[in-house]
């Protein structure tokens, strides 16, 4: 009866030790997150919107005289969206969308005739770029001309071969 | 002779001077902001797209936006007008709405987005003074559009996700 009992409680601990192992190996995180969950989940909210607003300030301000003087007057930025290599605390992609629409009235008919366009623009990140130094550079005097981290182009750069 | 030049002479000439009359002659439909003259309606229709965008905007969340693109938004208002008459003929209004997310396993930023053009409901031979005054209301959206039963919101359902 002794060596039973024995027997059972060494299998119950073992069975326990394998089940400990087993979860320890399991992934924590997974490899990318979106910038706003970097470093921990949500923790990123604030300082990507405060980027994103601060590029948005500076393409508003200088729309006019020049992308907005295309074929799409009301060209606007629409989301920005960032994911982050959580191994190395890298940028891995940035997208930009924008939105831009156009109108004419058929003088015969009264018709309104729209033409719309969205457009996704990449930035040219370098490759490994740190969350951080991105970070800096927008938070710096003019996050769209200043070159991106370790990169020879700059935000403009990106969209402008976009947009 | 003379009498075959004059005959010609005065059958080109009123060809010619009703032709230049034609051309000069204004388009019977105009774009909203060049009514009543050339770009004398710029700033009534900014103001209007402006009161219409408002109302948007507070409508929004709690009923476009918690569709597949939580940041949907006006782009463009645009109508056209009828010089005969005076009365708005058509108006469409344009959205756009985007989504992203991150790709978990490989980093790649998925993009989907979509511009809508919605159509107005306006009733036919609504005036345009009276289609203005519709629009400086506070809360549009929820409104009747002149002479009509339907409101706003309703040429938005069916136009938006």
């Amino acid at each position: 009866m002794i060596r039973k009992t024995l027997a059972a409680s060494l299998f119950i601990v073992t069975a326990i030790g394998l089940a400990d192992a087993a979860l320890a190996a399991e992934p924590l995180a997974e490899r990318y997150v979106d910038a706003t969950d970097w470093p921990a989940h949500e923790a990123g909210i604030d300082r990507f919107a405060n980027a994103e607003a601060r590029l948005v300030g500076s393409f508003d301000r200088i729309c006019g005289d020049t992308f907005c003087e295309g074929e799409f007057a009301n060209l606007r930025p629409m989301e920005l969206r960032c994911s982050v290599d959580v191994t190395k605390s890298t940028l891995k992609q940035c997208v930009w969308t924008f939105s831009g629409s156009s109108s004419s009235v058929n003088k015969k008919t009264g018709a309104v005739t729209t033409n719309a366009r969205l457009f996704k623009c990449k930035l040219m990140l370098a490759k490994n770029t740190p969350v951080e130094a991105f970070y800096e550079m927008v938070d710096g005097e003019d996050a769209l001309n200043a070159k991106l981290p370790m990169s020879r182009h700059s935000v403009y750069d990106s969209i402008n071969s976009c947009l | 002779m003379r009498c075959t030049i004059l005959a010609t002479a005065l059958s080109v000439l009123p060809a010619a001077c009703f032709a230049q009359a034609a051309g000069n002659m204004a388009p019977r439909y105009v774009d909203a902001i060049d009514w009543p003259t050339k770009e004398a309606g710029l700033e009534k229709f900014a103001l209007a797209e402006h009161m219409l965008s408002l109302s948007f905007d507070r409508f929004c969340g709690d009923a476009f936006c918690e569709g597949p693109y939580p940041n949907l938004r006006p782009m463009q208002l645009s109508c056209s007008v009828d010089t005969s008459n005076g009365t708005m003929k058509r108006c469409l209004w344009i959205f756009a709405g985007s989504d992203t997310s991150v790709d978990a396993s490989s980093g790649a930023v998925r993009s989907s987005a979509r511009v809508y053009t919605c159509n107005l409901r306006l009733a036919p031979n609504t005036p345009v003074e009276v289609f203005y005054e519709t629009m400086y209301d506070g809360e549009l959206l929820g409104k009747r559009l002149p002479m009509t039963r339907r409101t706003l919101y309703d040429s938005l359902v069916g136009c938006l996700p």
